[in-house]
């Protein structure tokens, strides 16, 4: 590997606008994400985050504006380079997005079978290796209809990481899941950052429990805009009303409990119980 | 073998049941072969291709192959169209040899036409061009099937009148829909263009 292949990759978002034929979903944002470093973009649902991490992975174009990777500007350049371009990167999707009509091992030889020319000893090999990294060395056989969400992501994340990627993308990883596969989600994404030290690794979640587990580098959207781009510690330690809100359940808990909601008039409750009482037999 | 009772009905009026081989044969081989059974598979395989390529598209399985690169008209659509070229022939062949067996039941057992006739009328009947019509409309129709399922399939997130799961169902209904119009529409085509 060459000096310049082996360094890190840095985002940049400038001026960039997003969105979907005449809506605006993000509006002229400008930040940085560091290389070789977990960012966590968090966000409300409906805040953009997939929106944006469609446009990283090349998947859409951007209503204007640039994101530029590492000196590359990545739509302004001709097809054939912006496809390699796009190959220095893994994506995880939601639901691991992978193809049904193959099993594990075969999904994630793909991109091997593809691209490559390695005798199918060696891909066997790697596939292994992969998949034993994110625990599924057992369900290698398995169709990813027979597997649990789980389970899906992960094959999902081995499938991302078998071409070395220097840039992984991840949406989601640990939505939908149980404690314990979170758990095992985040501590993956660690060890995958612990091997390979040089690689940019985007999360995007609305999990605060697993941002205070793996990120470096936070990002929250809000409004169409960046509401907050920095590091995890100039995070716990902002004074901001909004951000703290943010991330700490406890105080919105306590705020919707205190909302005064109307209620049923009680002609309609009568109306209502009595039918119910009818139905279930109770007289 | 309906062919068969109406067209004994419709010849013996005119007193010319002895034509039945020549009408089934040619009805079949020139149009009824290729089309029906471009219909058939429209329904059968034509909508599982739309529905199998919708659901990947709404579970982002084709957002994955293109960011591995990997082409998916190559990936998933040629295949598919290669298969329909191959299937389509041999599955009107089929239709084709059924239809004029189906024939000389109806008409030699429950009518009681002689065998050897109707046999013979089907064999002087059909000539080569006959056999050429029929395999040219049955490449064409796979042709149209494939492409108008698969295509309907891939850009099931563009519907405008739904999205998700009901974009797939939408997508499968007009893909099949289509598929049979335009069947319908290129046998005129190519039929003209034979005669
Ligand atoms: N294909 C699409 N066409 C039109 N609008 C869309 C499309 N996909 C998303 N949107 C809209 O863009 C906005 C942002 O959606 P996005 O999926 O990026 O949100 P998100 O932050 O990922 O939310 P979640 O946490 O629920 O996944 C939403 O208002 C959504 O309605
Ligand atoms: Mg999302």
């Amino acid at each position: 590997m060459t000096a310049e292949q082996k360094k890190s990759w840095e985002i940049r978002l400038e001026d960039l606008t997003l969105g979907y034929e005449d809506k605006v979903v993000l509006n002229k944002i400008n930040a940085s994400i560091p290389g070789g470093k977990i960012s966590v973009i968090l966000g409300s649902s409906g805040g953009g985050k997939s929106t944006l991490l469609r446009h990283l992975v090349g998947l859409r174009r951007p209503m204007s504006g640039k994101i530029i990777l590492d000196k590359y500007d990545m739509f302004a350049m001709p097809d054939k380079e912006f496809r390699a371009l796009r190959r220095r990167m893994g994506m995880l999707f939601q639901d691991g997005a992978l193809l049904g009509s193959m099993n594990l091992a075969d999904n994630v030889a793909l991109p091997l079978r593809e691209h490559t020319s390695l005798p199918e000893e060696v891909i066997r090999e790697v596939v292994l290796y992969n998949l034993d990294l994110v625990g599924l060395a057992q369900a290698a056989d398995y169709y990813p209809n027979e597997l649990s969400g789980g389970m899906r992501k992960r094959a999902g994340l081995a499938r991302a990481m078998v071409a070395a990627p220097p840039i992984l993308l991840c949406d989601e990883p640990t939505s939908g899941l149980d404690p314990i596969n979170s758990g095992q989600m985040d501590a993956l994404l660690l060890n995958l950052k612990e091997q390979n030290p040089d690689m940019t690794i985007v999360v995007v979640s609305h999990d605060i429990e697993s941002l205070f587990t793996i990120a470096d580098h936070v990002m929250i959207l809000h409004g169409g805009g960046i509401a907050f781009n920095g590091t995890l510690e100039e995070l716990k330690n902002t004074q901001d009303q909004f951000l703290k809100r943010f991330l700490d359940r406890e105080t919105i808990y306590e705020e919707s409990r205190k909302e005064e909601h109307r209620s049923l008039r009680p002609e309609t409750q009568e109306e209502v119980r009595n039918a119910l009482d009818k139905w279930l037999g109770r007289n | 073998m309906v062919l068969g009772l109406q067209g004994y009905n419709a010849l013996s009026t005119v007193g010319s049941e002895g034509m039945l081989g020549t009408l089934i044969a040619l009805g079949l081989v020139r149009e009824l072969g290729p089309v029906l059974t471009a219909i058939m598979i429209t329904g059968r395989a034509g909508s599982a291709m739309t529905a199998e390529i919708g659901v990947m598209r709404i579970s982002e399985q084709l957002d994955a192959l293109e960011v591995m690169d990997i082409n998916p008209y190559a990936f998933l659509i040629a295949p598919r169209m290669l298969a329909s070229l191959i299937v389509f022939p041999l599955l009107t062949s089929v239709f084709n040899v059924v239809g004029i067996l189906g024939g000389y039941f109806t008409g030699v057992y429950l009518l009681g036409l002689n065998g050897g006739i109707y046999l013979h009328r089907v064999q002087s009947a059909v000539e080569f061009d006959d056999l050429f019509l029929c395999f040219i409309k049955s490449l064409l129709f796979a042709l149209i099937v494939s492409s108008v399922c698969c295509f309907k399939g891939f850009f099931t997130h563009m519907r405008t009148d739904s999205a998700g799961p009901e974009a797939v169902s939408k997508a499968t209904t007009s893909a099949v829909v289509l598929s049979c119009i335009l069947i319908l529409v290129f046998d005129y085509v190519a039929t003209t263009f034979f005669i």
